[in-house]
């Protein structure tokens, strides 16, 4: 009796598992390879644990375990590739692995005899598919490539975005300091020269009516006042220069800083100070922020107008961004109408008796909360003030300093 | 020999499949081949006084995923991640910070390890400074790798299976 021929269907299941586009093996309850064909299941052993060959499907053994016995319901794996030893191409691979399938018995046809497959026994379980994947062809691995390109230009224009806004900044504060230095010049230097061409006169007055004692005393105050210049355009050029220096971020301990900040301060007997909240370790410009922190604490010790029952208070809270720091007292306040201008250079007020405000000639140079205005604008932190004498006494200024604040430099002028 | 499951994650472009075929293959490629979907790498540890052998099956993911590969079927029982940023892009450094957050939601108590690749291309990779998001995950190992010369690669990976292993994962 000559050998039964294989199916049409079945010489091409055939074809088709020895040319590697499907695989197949059969799995007992214990994930043992009892059976198996095709070349996509080449790393399969029969008697081995199917984890043996395909390691990876170790973690996915419960979920295949779980599945419902209605031979439909599969627990799939898609677009596999598993990289060899040569780290040569592999075919990539989808895998289902299926329950209780139904199963496919020996046959022996001579050539097309079915190599490496034994007898299904009763105790397999699970039907593991192994299928050729949609490969990428070359077009996928070109449209991948664009999409790549195209991901990191876009990056690059929201980088280069970022920058132009950056500089745009810079331009706007540029702008803006030559504005506040042309006003400084035609406005506050123009009283002291003028003062120092009228004190010139006086001296020649006094010569021309034969009174030395008179042009001695104009030459005395011209001193003065040609020292005061000197000491305001000193300070004009420190101020400009803020933003410019380069300073290097430092760990310190924000307790122990305005600790020395408050015992260097010179105060008037009775005068207290106190520290308190929270002031943790930080990354920061250590400078700009001793500047000022020592600023606005000196300020509100200068300006109090009963000193001798003063006090200023520093309290600090750390934020998830920054470190707000409130430097408060129970000095005269700043009426509403000055809050703006005490942050001008060369500004300093003083309570008079009717409780309005009015230069005061003895901190003529009033840098102090200018400097601390422009030094926390270059660290992009935050500048408050709160006062309303009309209300209450006393003035509160809320500091938001960054905790890694970004120092801004001004262009090179 | 034991095997663990590691997940190398990240955005698009930064390196992945780089630095798993110098860790596996001890080679780099300088054509840009995508990967898609997942590819797996098997890398054996030689047990050494300090660890026993062990497998890595390395878990080389498509950039593309970004935070679905936390809901997806190749997460299932993986003991660490590698997530990989380029250091020349700050986007995918950004990107980290977001997939660490996934990471630990999805995987909770497994190892997290953060690569900054391609320091070869940073002139001043020392200081060089990390975007705020990345900044703040300060309890995680940092490596400064670099797939083309090797840099820290084994030592980024050596030290996930360490970690995998003092967990007892």
């Amino acid at each position: 009796m000559g050998l039964a021929k294989p199916s049409p269907l079945l010489s091409a299941g055939l074809l088709l598992a020895r040319n590697g586009i499907y695989g197949m093996a059969w799995l007992d309850a214990g994930f043992v390879v009892t059976a198996r064909f095709g070349d996509l299941t080449a790393s399969l052993g029969v008697g081995e644990a199917v984890s043996s060959g395909l390691p990876f499907l170790a973690d996915y053994l419960d979920d295949i375990q779980n599945l419902p016995a209605d031979g439909r319901t599969s627990f799939e794996l898609p677009g596999i590739l598993l990289v060899n030893g040569e780290g040569t191409d592999t075919p990539r691979i989808d895998i289902y692995v299926f329950r209780s399938h139904p199963k496919i018995t020996e046959h022996s046809v001579g050539e097309a005899t079915l190599n490496d497959q034994t007898a299904t026994t009763n105790s397999d379980e699970f039907l593991l598919l192994v299928t050729r994947a949609s490969g990428h062809s070359s077009s996928d691995v070109a449209l991948a490539r664009l999409q790549r390109d195209r991901t990191i230009l876009l990056e690059q224009i929201e980088q280069q975005k970022l920058e132009l806004e950056r500089t745009n900044a810079e331009l706007e504060l540029c702008n803006r300091d030559l504005e506040d230095f042309a006003t400084i010049i035609s406005h506050d230097l123009k009283a002291p020269m003028r003062a120092l061409r009228y004190f010139t006169d006086d001296i020649e007055t006094a010569l021309a009516q034969a009174r030395p004692q008179d042009a001695h005393k104009a030459c005395a105050a011209l001193k003065q006042q040609s020292r005061r210049m000197s000491t305001m355009l000193s300070q004009l050029l420190d101020y400009a220069s803020l933003g410019r220096q380069t300073e290097a971020l430092e760990h310190i301990n924000s307790r122990h800083l305005i600790d020395s900040i408050v015992s260097s301060l010179p105060r008037p007997h009775r005068f207290t100070i106190e520290v308190q909240g929270d002031w943790p370790n930080i990354e920061t410009y250590v400078a700009p922020f001793d500047l000022v922190l020592r600023n606005l604490v000196d300020n509100a010790i200068k300006h109090h107008d009963k000193p001798e029952a003063g006090w200023v208070r520093v309290f600090a809270k750390l934020t998830d961004d920054h470190l707000s720091v409130t430097v408060s007292d129970n000095g005269p306040g700043i009426p509403l109408g000055r809050q703006e201008a005490v942050f001008y250079p060369f500004r300093s007020y003083r309570r008079d008796p009717d409780g309005g405000c009015q230069p005061n000639a003895e901190l003529a140079h009033g840098m102090g909360l200018a400097f601390v205005k422009r030094t926390v604008e270059t660290v992009g932190g935050q500048l408050h003030l709160i006062s309303n004498p009309a209300e209450r006494r006393g003035s509160a200024f809320q500091l938001s300093w960054p905790l890694t604040p970004s120092q801004k430099t001004t262009a090179d002028r | 020999m034991t095997s663990r499951k590691i997940m190398l994650l990240g955005e698009i472009g930064v390196g992945k499949t780089s630095l798993v075929n110098r860790l596996v293959h001890g080679r780099f490629r300088t054509d840009y081949m995508p990967t898609i979907n997942v590819e797996i790498y098997t890398y054996n540890l030689p047990e050494t006084n300090d660890r026993p052998a062990l497998t890595l099956l390395i878990w080389d993911t498509d950039g593309n995923f970004g935070q679905t590969i936390f809901s997806s079927v190749y997460l299932k029982n993986a003991s660490a991640a590698i997530i990989v940023g380029d250091s020349t892009r700050p986007a995918t450094l950004k990107a980290m910070a977001g997939l660490a957050t996934g990471w630990r939601e999805a995987r909770a108590g497994r190892p997290l390890s953060l690569l900054l690749n391609k320091s070869d291309l940073l002139p001043d990779a020392d200081t060089h400074e990390l975007p705020a998001e990345l900044r703040a995950e300060t309890t995680e190992p940092l490596f400064k790798t670099s797939a083309k010369t090797g840099e820290n690669v084994d030592v980024a990976f050596h030290a996930t299976a360490d970690a995998i292993l003092r967990r007892g994962l």
